[in-house]
């Protein structure tokens, strides 16, 4: 038996749209994925060097003795407690060598009067270190906790706010999506209204007739998700790799999980699959009012 | 014998616009051949509408195979429709289907579409003269060829009832003649025929009741007594 021609076939005006405009929203739905994932990811980097560490600024004295005699003093006091598991000191030459790198080579900053950090690691269960700073700062009265706590959770905040700021526009890009393969099913169904109504007349079941406009919608909004996505993928490795020439250290922040990977994969999958369903729905609900 | 399609007080109007059929009411007899005459925009077209189920009726009730239309559940209307051949007066041939393809459309649309049923399909059109315009598209059909096309395509789930809109509206008289004799060679297979035309000539060379339509009104109800024998009550 021959194989059945598709009964509505050829691509009318308003199909032939549908790719061109299910494009952009899925470009701009891809990179909100991927900036929710990176948020995520940034988030979670620091969360994890944060947790279970303090540092501890010690003020540089009026000469070197008087700061070697705090540092001493402020080492030999964590190292009693027993929610210390280790003091690290990060001496002016490393504070040097981390500020260089965003000041550069131009400033000498060994004339700077510059603090002393000392590293200090918690045990686990020691919290945030509170006894180990208060019996610190007995100790060495100008010794200051650097609160990381508070500016996690400005940070997390600030990754919050990314995070609902780019599901609202993955949101309107959903919803934009959904309007346009709406419209264009309604259009394709005028455009094909005379043959469904002599369907419709012959006995067609409703869905026998949704099915044929349901997959138009789920090819040509898979094409046009496709083509989104590949160039929202360009777009990402194209920045990555600026990012990269800039400063190979900054890399790691453009470095996507598995998660975000696998989300952009799923972008035309979930759009045709969308246009699928909004069109069926469409013409179900066409054809219920056609009788 | 028990009426096949019963029309009873039946009004009907599109949308908000002003009824095009006022009190119908009507019966005809399974297995009748009945034409329905009346000039243009008397409501031939909406009063067969009615029959094919394109349209439900405003007032009034239908009743079609013993059942009234308006008691069956939206879900059962495309299996009643599929009791009932259309032939429409454009023949509404799909454009893009060959004259096999669109035989079989039917069937497809029942789920009985199967190589047997092709080779039923090539009978039939053998049968209406069209054997070697099998595959061509129908814009490559004369208007006589697209007709028998339209025609294949509604009997061949052999419906109860055949309805025709001005099937000879577009073909010559010779033509036309020929698709009456096809539809009485129906109707004796036990086809109930329905056919709604302007052309005197062809309801004259029948022996078929008619039914007139006149701005939306029957004109002449008591000819139409399903009791009565088949006669001619044209009234001019």
């Amino acid at each position: 038996m021959r194989r059945p021609r598709p009964l509505l076939i050829g691509r009318s005006g308003p199909d032939r749209l549908m790719p061109v405009i299910i494009a952009p929203m899925a470009y701009i739905a891809a990179l909100a994925l991927v900036v929710v994932g990176l948020a995520q990811d940034l988030a979670q980097e620091w969360r994890a060097g944060l947790d279970g560490v303090l540092t501890v600024e010690i003020p540089p004295g009026a000469d070197f003795a008087e700061t070697e005699a705090r540092v001493g003093t402020a080492v030999r006091v964590l190292h009693a407690r027993p929610e210390v598991a280790g003091v690290q000191v990060i001496t002016a030459e490393g504070a040097d060598r981390m500020l260089q790198q965003w000041v550069g080579d131009a400033i000498d900053l060994s004339g700077f009067p510059l603090p002393i950090l000392l590293d200090v690691r918690l045990t686990d269960g020691a919290g945030g270190g509170e006894a180990a700073v208060a019996a610190l700062q007995e100790a060495v009265p100008e010794a200051l906790p650097i609160d990381a706590g508070g500016w996690l959770d400005d940070l997390r905040e600030l990754v919050e706010v990314v995070e609902v700021a780019a599901a609202a526009v993955l949101g309107l890009a959903v919803a934009a999506a959904v309007a346009t393969v709406i419209a264009v099913s309604a259009a394709n169904f005028a455009v094909w209204r005379s043959i469904v109504e002599l369907l419709h007349v012959m006995g067609a079941e409703d869905r026998f007739v949704a099915r044929a406009f349901q997959a138009a919608a789920f090819r040509q909004a898979g094409i046009g998700a496709l083509v989104g996505v590949s160039l929202a993928v360009a777009s990402i490795l194209g920045v990555a790799w600026a990012i990269d020439r800039v400063d190979p250290l900054l890399h790691d922040l453009f470095d996507l999980s598995w998660w975000s990977w696998s989300s952009l994969a799923l972008v035309p999958v979930a759009t045709a699959v969308l246009a699928m369903l909004a069109a069926r729905l469409t013409v179900l609900v066409a054809l219920r009012r056609m009788g | 014998m028990e009426p096949i399609i019963e029309f009873s007080s039946v009004g009907l109007r599109y949308g908000m616009g002003p009824e095009v059929l006022h009190d119908v009411s009507f019966s005809i007899a399974r297995g009748a051949f009945r034409f329905i005459k009346g000039p243009s925009g008397a409501g031939k077209s909406s009063l067969l509408r009615l029959l094919y189920l394109g349209r439900l009726p405003s007032r009034g009730e239908v009743r079609l195979f013993g059942t009234s239309v308006r008691s069956v559940k939206r879900g059962q209307l495309p299996a009643l429709r599929r009791r009932i051949g259309v032939v429409f007066q454009d023949f509404r041939l799909v454009p893009h289907l060959s004259a096999v393809e669109n035989v079989l459309l039917p069937l497809r649309l029942a789920g009985l579409e199967s190589t047997q049923h092709e080779a039923h399909v090539r009978e039939l059109l053998e049968w209406v003269g069209l054997g070697r315009r099998m595959e061509a598209r129908p814009s490559t059909l004369s208007g006589g060829e697209q007709q028998r096309v339209a025609i294949a395509r509604a009997v061949i789930l052999r419906p109860e009832i055949l309805v025709a809109d001005e099937p000879t509206g577009s073909v010559d008289d010779a033509i036309g003649r020929r698709l009456v004799h096809l539809f009485e060679q129906l109707n004796k297979i036990g086809t109930t025929v329905v056919v709604a035309t302007h052309n005197d000539e062809v309801i004259r060379r029948s022996r078929h009741d008619v039914l007139l339509l006149d701005q939306g009104r029957i004109i002449d109800p008591a000819a139409e007594s399903p009791a009565a024998e088949p006669r001619r009550s044209e009234a001019g």
